[in-house]
C-alpha cells in the first residue's frame, strides 16, 4: 500500500504540540510522534473495519502528544536560557558583596518609587470602586462669587440647588447628593467622633453600590421630615463598632439624643466619594435637622452638598455642561433663599453650573498633595537613576575582571548576542530580586507615609491594594533598570577582542582608556544628580526652617484647645451666655491653667470674611473677622497695643465693638497709629444686615488662617454679642503638663454636667497639621539626599579602589623614582575631587531646572538659594575626600618591590 | 520514586516491551493504557536504565515510506527489574499478551 508523504492533519497538531517541547529535545521527540501516527495512519486506511472502541482509543491516543509533551517539560532544565540562569545565580552567589549591594540599592531605589508611585495612583489615577465610574461627571458652580453663608467644602451646593438640579436636569440616567459631617457617638465626657456620609436617596443605587448586608437605601428613605431614618455603616465600622457580629442588621445604637437603626452595611472596598478619607455612618440628606437640632443644612445659605451624576448613554461632559447650563438661570432663581442679602442676589442668580468628570472621585488630600507627590516620584526616579549608575560602574568592574573568561567562550565560539544575554540574564535576576524586595518595601512605606498624613483630627484613608498599575509600574522599573545598568557594561565586554585577551595570558592588563573614560563619565552622571537630591534636601529643610520659624504673632506652646458641646442638655437660649461665662471661670479656676478664652474661629483652621468698608467711605475690602470672648489675647499672648480687650460691658444688645490688629489700621485707616473710636460697617451676610462696628482697641498682627500668607487685616467681634449657641472652642493657656490639665478640665465639666461632651488637641498640634506638607517632602527629600549621597560614595570609592589596583605598577614606579607618599595620596584624592567638581558643575543647571518645577512648595527661597546650593557643593566634596581616603591610602601602601618583580 | 521500585503500570509496560512489543503504540494497544500514561513511564523507564531506545535503520522506514520509528528494549537490569516485579505482582504474569495480535518487529 502506498501512501502520499504529505503530512496529514495529525501531523502538524504533532508540529504545533511540538512548540512546547524543549527545543533540544524537539526534533527527536517529533520524529517519535510522527512515526508513530503514521503507523496510525495504516490503522485509520482501515477505518471502517475498526469498531467504534478502537476507534475511540486511537483518538485517545493521540491526545498522549500532548501529556507526553508536557511530561519532557522537566528537561527544559537543561536548556540554554536555563542554563543562562543556574551560571548567573551561580554568578551572583560568587560575589555576594557585590551581589548585596546591588540588590540592596535597586530594592530601596525600586521601593521607594513604588511607594510613591502607590500613593499617586492611590490620589490621582485610580477610579472610584463604584461601577462604571467613567460616566460619573460633578455638578458645581463656574465660581463661587455669588454664594454666601457657611461653607463646609470648597465648590459645594446648598440644598435647594440640589433639590432643583434633581428635578431639572436631562442629562443624567441617576443624580445623586452627598455632604459630610462628624459626629459624637459618646453619651458625655471625651468625644467619639464618627465620619457621617449625608447621602440622597438615589446615592447607592446610581453609584451601582449593594449593601454586603441588609439594603442601601432608596428613595423612600430620603423624604423630607424622616422621623426614623435607618443607618447603613460602613464595613470598617461594622467590624470596630459591632466586632463584625453577624446579627447586626436591626440593632439600635444613639447618637445626638437619637436612637437608628443599622439597615445595611457597606461592602469592604466602599470607602465613599472621597479619596483620602472613609466613613463610618450614612444616613439620608432628610436626617440632618434631626442629627444636627436644626434645619440650617437644609437652608439656602449652607454650602456643602456635593452634587453627581451618571451620564445617559451617548451623552459627553460637554453636552452635559451646556444641559445644566441652559437651565442655570432658572434653577438658581427656584433655589433663591428668602433671606438672601440684597446686594449678593445679582451674583447669586447670575451663577452657573457646570459638569466634570469625577470618576476617580474628590479629594482635598489630591489638591493639597498630588504636586508634592509627582516631584517626590521624579526625585525617587533620580534616586533610582543613580542606583543604576552605580551599578553599571560596578558591572563595569567586574566585567574586567571576567574579560577572560569571556574570551574563552568566544574563543570557543560563543556567539556575541550569545555572550550579551548571558550577561544581561545575570543583570534581570538582580533586577527581579531587587524589584520583589523593593514591592515589600514599598508596602511597608506607603502605609508609613499615609500614616505620616495622618492627624488625629483627619484620619487619612487610603487604599492602597496594588492594581494593574502598580504591579505594571514595578514591573516595568525593572525591566528598565535591567537595561539601564546591565546593556552598557554587556555590551562593552563583548566588544574585546578574545585573541587581544588570550595573548595577553598571565599578565593582567590594564584597562582600555576608553573603559575607564565611560567609568568616570558614570560617575560624574552620578555625583551630578546626587548632587541635586542633596540640594532638593536642603532646599526643602530650609523651607520647612523658614516656616517653621515664622513670626505667628502669638505664643502657641503651652496652649490646649477645648472643644465643648453641652446641647444635650437642652439649655434654654437665654441662659446660655450665663452657663458658659460660669463654665470657663471654673476652668480657669483649674489649678496651673494661666488663662482661658472663648473663640469661634480658631486661628490657622478655620476662616469668615466679609467686605467691610470705613463708616463715611465707599472703599469695599475683604477683611478677615473672628469672634472672640474676653481674655482671647492675653491666653495666646497677643500684645494689646491701644484701647482695651472685651469685657462685660460686651453684651447682646450693646452697640457692636470689635478690636482690630495692625495690618487693619494699615489698610483701612492709612497706618493710623490709634484706630480706638474709628467706625466700621461690615456688609450684610444672610440672617444679618449691614452692620456698624466701633472699634475698642487694637492688637499686635497675628497669623490668620494660614502660615505662609503675610499678615491679613483682621477685626475681633466680641462673641458675647451675637447669639450663643450650645457649644465652644476654648483656648486654655496652663504652665503645667497637658495630660493633668486635660483630666483637671474634664472632672470640672463632669461636675457641671456629666452630659457635657469635650474633645482636646494641643493648639500646637492643631498648627503643625497645617505645614504637614513641608514636613513630607523635607522628610523625604532628606532621606532620598542621604541615601544619593551614600550611593555616590559608594560609586566613587568604587572607581578610585579600581583605578588604584589597576595602577599598582605605575605607583611603584613612581615610589621607585622617588615619589613621595603624600604624592602619591594627592594623585587619587585630586582624582575624586576632580570627578566630584566637574559633576557639580554638571549638576547645578539641573538644580535651576528642579527649583523652577518645585518653586511653589518652597517657601521663604529665592529663584535658587545659594546657601543650599553651596551646601550641597561642599557636601559632595567631603563625599569625594571620604570615598577617596581609603584608595589613597592604600596607593600609598604600594611597595614598590612588590609591585616590581612582576615586571 | 527509588531507581528499583516498578510501579504496576510500570511493571505492565515493561513486560510488553518483554514480549517484544518495542512501539509506544503497540503498547497502548496491548495494555489498554491512555498514551498519556504509556510515554510518560516510558521516559521514565529510560531515565532509571531498565529500556533502551533505539531509531529504527532508515533504510527500512524509506522502503515504507515513513519516518524512521522508534523503538523501546528492556536492558539487562530491566529484565532483572521486570522479574522481580512479577514476583511481587502475582497477577502480573495473566496479563500475557495473546498471540494473535502479532507485534510489528516481525515485518522488519
Amino acid at each position: 500500500m502506498r501512501k502520499e508523504t504529505t503530512k496529514g492533519p495529525w501531523l502538524w497538531l504533532i508540529t504545533l504540540i511540538g512548540v512546547i517541547v524543549p527545543r533540544r529535545l524537539r526534533a527527536d521527540w517529533q520524529q517519535e510522534w510522527e512515526a508513530e501516527l503514521r503507523y496510525r495512519e495504516e490503522l485509520l486506511a482501515k477505518w471502517h473495519q475498526l469498531n467504534r472502541r478502537t476507534k475511540l482509543d486511537l483518538l485517545s491516543h493521540s491526545a498522549g502528544a500532548f501529556i507526553d509533551a508536557l511530561w519532557l517539560q522537566p528537561r527544559r532544565w537543561e536548556d540554554a536560557m536555563i542554563q543562562d540562569l543556574r551560571f548567573g545565580v551561580r554568578m551572583l552567589l560568587k560575589n555576594k558583596g557585590f551581589t548585596a549591594v546591588a540588590i540592596l540599592s535597586l530594592a530601596f531605589g525600586i521601593g521607594a518609587n513604588t511607594a510613591i508611585f502607590q500613593l499617586v495612583n492611590a490620589v490621582r489615577l485610580r477610579m472610584l470602586p463604584v461601577r462604571a465610574p467613567q460616566e460619573l461627571v460633578e455638578v458645581r458652580m463656574t465660581n463661587m462669587k455669588g454664594a454666601r453663608g457657611g461653607f463646609a467644602r470648597e465648590r459645594a451646593l446648598t440644598f435647594p440647588v440640589w433639590e432643583q438640579i434633581r428635578d431639572r436636569q436631562q442629562a443624567f440616567s441617576g443624580v445623586f447628593a452627598w455632604g459630610t459631617d462628624t459626629v459624637n457617638l459618646a453619651p458625655g465626657g471625651e468625644v467619639q467622633p464618627a465620619r457621617m456620609l449625608y447621602v440622597s436617596g438615589d446615592f447607592y443605587n446610581t453609584l451601582g453600590v449593594n449593601a454586603a448586608q441588609g439594603r442601601v437605601f432608596t428613595k423612600e428613605d430620603d423624604q423630607r421630615g424622616c422621623a426614623a431614618p435607618g443607618v447603613v455603616i460602613s464595613n470598617e465600622f461594622w467590624q470596630r463598632q459591632f466586632g463584625g457580629a453577624t446579627d447586626v442588621i436591626g440593632r439600635k445604637f444613639a447618637f445626638a439624643d437619637h436612637s437608628f437603626e443599622v439597615v445595611g452595611v457597606a461592602p469592604a472596598n466602599f470607602f465613599g466619594m472621597e479619596v483620602g478619607r472613609s466613613f463610618d455612618l450614612s444616613l439620608p440628606i432628610c436626617a440632618v435637622p434631626l442629627v444636627r437640632g436644626n434645619d440650617r443644612f437644609l437652608s439656602g445659605i449652607m454650602w456643602w452638598l456635593t452634587v453627581e451624576g451618571r451620564l445617559k448613554s451617548g451623552w459627553t461632559v460637554d453636552q452635559a455642561t451646556a444641559q445644566v447650563q441652559s437651565i442655570s438661570a432658572d434653577l438658581f432663581q427656584a433655589a433663591l433663599p428668602a433671606d438672601y442679602p440684597a446686594a449678593s442676589v445679582k451674583d447669586y442668580l447670575a451663577s452657573q453650573l457646570t459638569t466634570v468628570p469625577s470618576g476617580t472621585g474628590i479629594s482635598q488630600l489630591r489638591e493639597k498633595y498630588e504636586q508634592s507627590l509627582w516631584l517626590l516620584l521624579a526625585i525617587a526616579g533620580l534616586v533610582l537613576l543613580i542606583a543604576c549608575a552605580n551599578l553599571a560602574n560596578l558591572l563595569l568592574a567586574r566585567a574586567s575582571a571576567r574579560e577572560r573568561e569571556i574570551a574563552v567562550r568566544q574563543a570557543l565560539g560563543a556567539s556575541r548576542g550569545r555572550l550579551i544575554r548571558q550577561l544581561l540574564v545575570e543583570s534581570l535576576l538582580l533586577a527581579l530580586i531587587g524589584a520583589v524586595i523593593g514591592a515589600g518595601l514599598a508596602y511597608a512605606l506607603s502605609r508609613s507615609l499615609v500614616a505620616f498624613l495622618n492627624t488625629s483630627t483627619d484620619p487619612v484613608f487610603l487604599d492602597l491594594a496594588p492594581d494593574w498599575r502598580v504591579l505594571g509600574f514595578t514591573a516595568a522599573l525593572a525591566a528598565l533598570t535591567c537595561l539601564l545598568f546591565g546593556l552598557t557594561p554587556a555590551i562593552r565586554i563583548t566588544r574585546t577582542k578574545a585573541g587581544t585577551m588570550l595573548k595577553a595570558a598571565g599578565r593582567g592588563l590594564t584597562a582600555s582608556r576608553q573603559r575607564f573614560t565611560l567609568r568616570r563619565a558614570l560617575t560624574v552622571v552620578q555625583v551630578a544628580l546626587s548632587l541635586v537630591l542633596v540640594a532638593g534636601a536642603l532646599l526643602f529643610a530650609r523651607s520647612l526652617a523658614n516656616i517653621l520659624t515664622l513670626k505667628t504673632g502669638f505664643q502657641q506652646d503651652g496652649v490646649l484647645t477645648a472643644t465643648v458641646s453641652f446641647r444635650q442638655l437642652k439649655l434654654p437660649a437665654e441662659r446660655i451666655p450665663t452657663f458658659k461665662d460660669d463654665l470657663l471661670e471654673r476652668v480657669r479656676a483649674i489649678p496651673g491653667v494661666d488663662s482661658a478664652a472663648i473663640t469661634h474661629v480658631m486661628p490657622l483652621r478655620d476662616w469668615g470674611g466679609a467686605s467691610a468698608w470705613i463708616d463715611g467711605t465707599t472703599d469695599r475690602r475683604m477683611l478677615n473677622v473672628s469672634r472672640i470672648g474676653p481674655r482671647y489675647f492675653e491666653t495666646l499672648k497677643v500684645p494689646l497695643l491701644a484701647g482695651r480687650d472685651f469685657d462685660a460691658r460686651d453684651r447682646a444688645g450693646a452697640p457692636f465693638v470689635a478690636i482690630v490688629n495692625q495690618q487693619f489700621a494699615r489698610e483701612f485707616l492709612q497706618g493710623a497709629a490709634n484706630p480706638v473710636g474709628q467706625r466700621f460697617w461690615i456688609a450684610a451676610t444672610p440672617g444679618s444686615p449691614d452692620t456698624l462696628y466701633e472699634i475698642v482697641g487694637m492688637v499686635g498682627d497675628t497669623k490668620y488662617e494660614d502660615l505662609r500668607e503675610d499678615f491679613s487685616p483682621i477685626a475681633y467681634y466680641a462673641s458675647a454679642q451675637d447669639e450663643a449657641g450650645a457649644g465652644a472652642q476654648i483656648l486654655v493657656r496652663s504652665h503645667l503638663e497637658q495630660s493633668p490639665t486635660v483630666d483637671a478640665i474634664k472632672r470640672v465639666l463632669n461636675e457641671i454636667n456629666p452630659a457635657i461632651t469635650v474633645s482636646f488637641q494641643p493648639f500646637k498640634n492643631m498648627i503643625d497639621a497645617t505645614i504637614l506638607r513641608e514636613r513630607l517632602l523635607a522628610t523625604l527629600a532628606g532621606f532620598f539626599g542621604v541615601l544619593a549621597l551614600l550611593l555616590a560614595c559608594i560609586g566613587l570609592y568604587g572607581i578610585l579602589s579600581y583605578g588604584v589596583a589597576s595602577r599598582t605598577t605605575e605607583l611603584g614606579i613612581r615610589m621607585a623614582l622617588g615619589a613621595h607618599r603624600r604624592d602619591v595620596f594627592w594623585l587619587i584624592q585630586s582624582e575624586a575631587l576632580w570627578l566630584v567638581v566637574i559633576g557639580v558643575v554638571a549638576g547645578v543647571p539641573l538644580i535651576f531646572a528642579l527649583v523652577r518645577l518645585a518653586s511653589a512648595l518652597l517657601f521663604g527661597l529665592g529663584k535658587a538659594d545659594p546657601v543650599s546650593l553651596i551646601g550641597a557643593a561642599l557636601l559632595m566634596l567631603v563625599v569625594a575626600l571620604i570615598a577617596g581616603y581609603l584608595p589613597s591610602r592604600r596607593a600609598t601602601r604600594v611597595d614598590p618591590i612588590v609591585a616590581l618583580r612582576y615586571e | 520514586m527509588g531507581k528499583g521500585y516498578l510501579s504496576y503500570t510500570m511493571a505492565l509496560i515493561l513486560q510488553a516491551l518483554d514480549h517484544g512489543y518495542r512501539y509506544g503504540f503497540d503498547i497502548m494497544t496491548i495494555t489498554g493504557l491512555a498514551s498519556g500514561t504509556v510515554y510518560p513511564a516510558l521516559r521514565r523507564l529510560e531515565d532509571a536504565g531498565f529500556v533502551g531506545s533505539k531509531w529504527e535503520r532508515p533504510g527500512v522506514a524509506q522502503i515504507e515510506q515513513r519516518p524512521p520509528r522508534k523503538y523501546y528494549e528492556v536492558t539487562k537490569s530491566g529484565r532483572t527489574a521486570l522479574a522481580e516485579a512479577r514476583a511481587r505482582f502475582r497477577l502480573l504474569p495473566q496479563f500475557e499478551p495473546i498471540a494473535t495480535s502479532k507485534p510489528s518487529r516481525q515485518k522488519a
